[in-house]
């Protein structure tokens, strides 16, 4: 089943919530809506489902326009952020809710929520009252609820975030093994970047009621069009800078916007002219310390040590620009204020082109894209 | 400092102490003067079951439980409207649902003698037809209902806002129309809400005075019998009839005390 949202305008109290988002998501396929809080996620998901009405634009299933149908008729699922379960039903009376309002037959109902249970490994909880049980537990009784029904579409309105990080590091797989199996279109939001990454087969990163890229998980990662994107996916050295020389498969970019401008050796984009003026990305993992001069690279002082988890990250300042680099933290032998030489991995340097795309729905433009 | 929290603490003490004695001028003392009046003027079992005190006793009961039964099916879909529907005007009903609250009962009177009575907007083309309303049992039990409802709507309504949004919205999501969602979430979730404001309403009408005086005529309510026996110099039987009210009354607050826990 597909959907297809087409130029989505939503406003509370004459402010843009959603300003003209599209969107398209196929069969089968799981989209990811990943963005900060207050982006209009969760507004986007409840437009689809028929919860609240959009002020113009179309939503599509399977190329039939339901924008007047209410939700009752939509056959959408919808798996809400505090689950949302009926604590005056049991776990098997909260998953028959929807079959029940169906009017199936009592034989109907007790083997399509059995069978839900038996996916979703729950059958020991059926007679359990919805207080009695965990988060994880509640959070996989709202989607059997959600998908005994059979909907053509489901919605995941972050359902992993009122877990604890270790469950939520657990659940996010089965998750997506669960929603592969039963092989249902599936729309997800989240602001978790690892969380899109694992879930979804697209992600469509929001930014202020926009979408500002959509594309498989790899490609927002690692080519992201704009310094939203670029900054949203952990790329978080951003340089201005010029082509000042240009050959077959390298450039030189002169990089300005510190006190003195450096060079850089990149491998070349089709965009990469000479004379051109543009902004790139380097993920902080692409950078790289030395205590010796190596070819490409640029003196720097070392400003702050952070541990991040399993790493460690360092900021160096360069004539006036700050950078940062991730180090694995058995391999970081400086300390703050050593000087360093900083060099970057040969195809580390991203084009940042958002600009130059006139929808944010189209795909990277080719020559953002480089040739490998 | 220390003198200063001295000073700050025999005040808290003081203050408690002049709360608790107002308490007992306002209700202990009333009661005892009760008891004693009871035991000052024994009644004899002839006058505790005769006409005069079974007669207010079984009207005031009923009336009560009519007009209660009434509130709900008028206070529970008020209740519903105003919590789940927006519309214009929606704050000056929610304002006329609350104005029996803080009206004086002579008022409420004095409005369905003027609505009901033979020349009121509503009586006199009912007495048209040969219905009476005004100076009978349904003056009365209009009389509390009146006053009875906005109970139902109160309680019911702080229930139903405390219903989550994403339950309705999950309800509709799973194919629940208005009436479902209804039956299915919003009444059991409010249940407890609607029965404490249910109670309430009930204590309300058997203990309504102002209006029903005003509109009962020759039949005689509890209160409106405390009333006239009070002022005819008929102690004994006032005592017993304020005993009766007061037991049915703590009765009806120890029911609203379990039904909320």
């Amino acid at each position: 089943m597909m959907i297809e949202l087409t130029n989505i305008v939503k406003k509370f109290d004459h402010k843009a919530v959603l300003n003209d988002v599209s969107l398209s998501v196929g069969d089968r396929e799981i989209m990811v809506l990943l963005g900060p809080s207050g982006c209009g996620k969760t507004t986007q998901l409840k437009i689809i489902a028929g919860l609240i009405k959009q002020n113009s634009g179309d939503i599509m299933l399977n190329n039939k326009v339901i924008n007047n149908l209410p939700p009752q008729e939509r056959n959408i699922g919808f798996v809400f952020q505090d689950y949302a379960l009926f604590p005056h039903k049991n776990v098997f009376e909260n998953i028959a809710f929807g079959l029940k309002i169906r009017k199936l037959s009592e034989n109907e109902i007790n083997s399509r929520v059995y069978e839900m249970m038996k996916i979703l490994e729950i059958e020991e909880l059926e007679y359990k009252n919805i207080s009695q049980l965990s988060g994880g537990q509640k959070q996989r009784i709202a989607l059997a609820r959600a998908l005994v029904t059979n909907p053509d579409v489901l919605l995941l309105d972050e359902p992993l975030s009122a877990l604890d990080p270790v469950l939520r590091e657990k659940l996010r797989e089965e998750l997506k093994n669960i929603l592969k199996k039963i092989g249902i279109t599936g729309i997800y939001v989240t602001h978790d970047l690892t969380e899109a990454m694992i879930v979804g087969d697209k992600i469509a990163i929001m930014n202020e009621g926009k979408i500002q890229q959509i594309g498989t998980p790899s490609e927002v990662f690692y080519r992201p069009r704009t310094e939203f994107v670029a900054k949203f996916v952990g790329a978080r050295n951003i340089l201005k800078g010029q082509v000042i020389e240009s050959n077959h498969d390298e450039v030189t970019i002169e990089v300005t916007g510190g006190a003195n401008s450096f060079k850089i050796r990149a491998l070349k984009y089709p965009i990469f002219e000479r004379k051109k003026k543009m902004h790139f990305c380097i993920h902080p993992e692409d950078v790289v310390l030395s205590s010796e001069k190596a070819d490409n690279s640029i003196r720097g002082i070392i400003t702050g040590i952070v541990q991040n988890g399993p790493v460690i990250k360092v900021s160096i300042d360069i004539g006036g620009l700050e950078l940062y680099a991730m180090v694995a933290r058995r391999l970081l032998k400086y300390e703050v204020n050593d000087k360093v030489w900083v060099s970057f991995i040969r195809n580390a340097l991203h084009p940042l082109c958002g600009k130059k795309c006139r929808s944010p729905v189209q795909e990277t433009p080719a020559s953002c894209i480089r040739v490998q | 400092m220390s003198i200063h929290n001295n000073y700050i603490a025999a005040g808290f003490k003081l203050s408690l102490g002049i709360s608790f004695t107002v308490f007992a001028l306002l209700i202990i003392f009333p009661l005892v003067a009760l008891v004693l009046n009871i035991f000052s003027s024994p009644v004899d079992v002839e006058t505790l079951f005769s006409r005069s005190v079974l007669d207010p006793l079984i009207l005031s009961v009923l009336t009560a439980l009519i007009s209660t039964v009434i509130s709900v099916f008028v206070g529970i879909p008020l209740a519903y409207v105003l919590t789940y529907k927006n519309f214009p005007l929606k704050d000056v009903l929610d304002t006329m649902v609350n104005l029996p609250f803080v009206l004086p009962p002579s008022v409420a009177g004095y409005l369905l003698l003027i609505t009901f009575g033979k020349y009121g907007l509503l009586g006199y083309p009912l007495n048209f037809f040969g219905i009476t309303i005004m100076f009978t049992t349904f003056a009365i039990i209009i009389a509390q209902t009146f006053v009875a409802f906005p109970f139902v709507v109160r309680s019911a309504r702080a229930a139903m806002e405390e219903i989550s949004p994403s339950l309705i919205d999950a309800a509709k999501t799973l194919g629940a129309r208005e009436f479902e969602i209804f039956r299915e979430v919003i009444v059991p979730l409010s249940k407890k809400g609607m029965l404490s404001g249910i109670i309430m309403a009930y204590a309300r009408a058997i203990g309504e005075f102002g209006a029903t005086m005003m509109v009962c005529g020759l039949l005689v309510t509890l209160p409106v019998a405390i009333y006239t026996n009070a002022l005819s110099g008929e102690r004994e039987i006032a005592n017993v009839l304020s005993l009766i009210l007061i037991v049915i009354s703590f009765t009806i607050l120890i029911i609203f005390k379990k039904v909320v826990r």
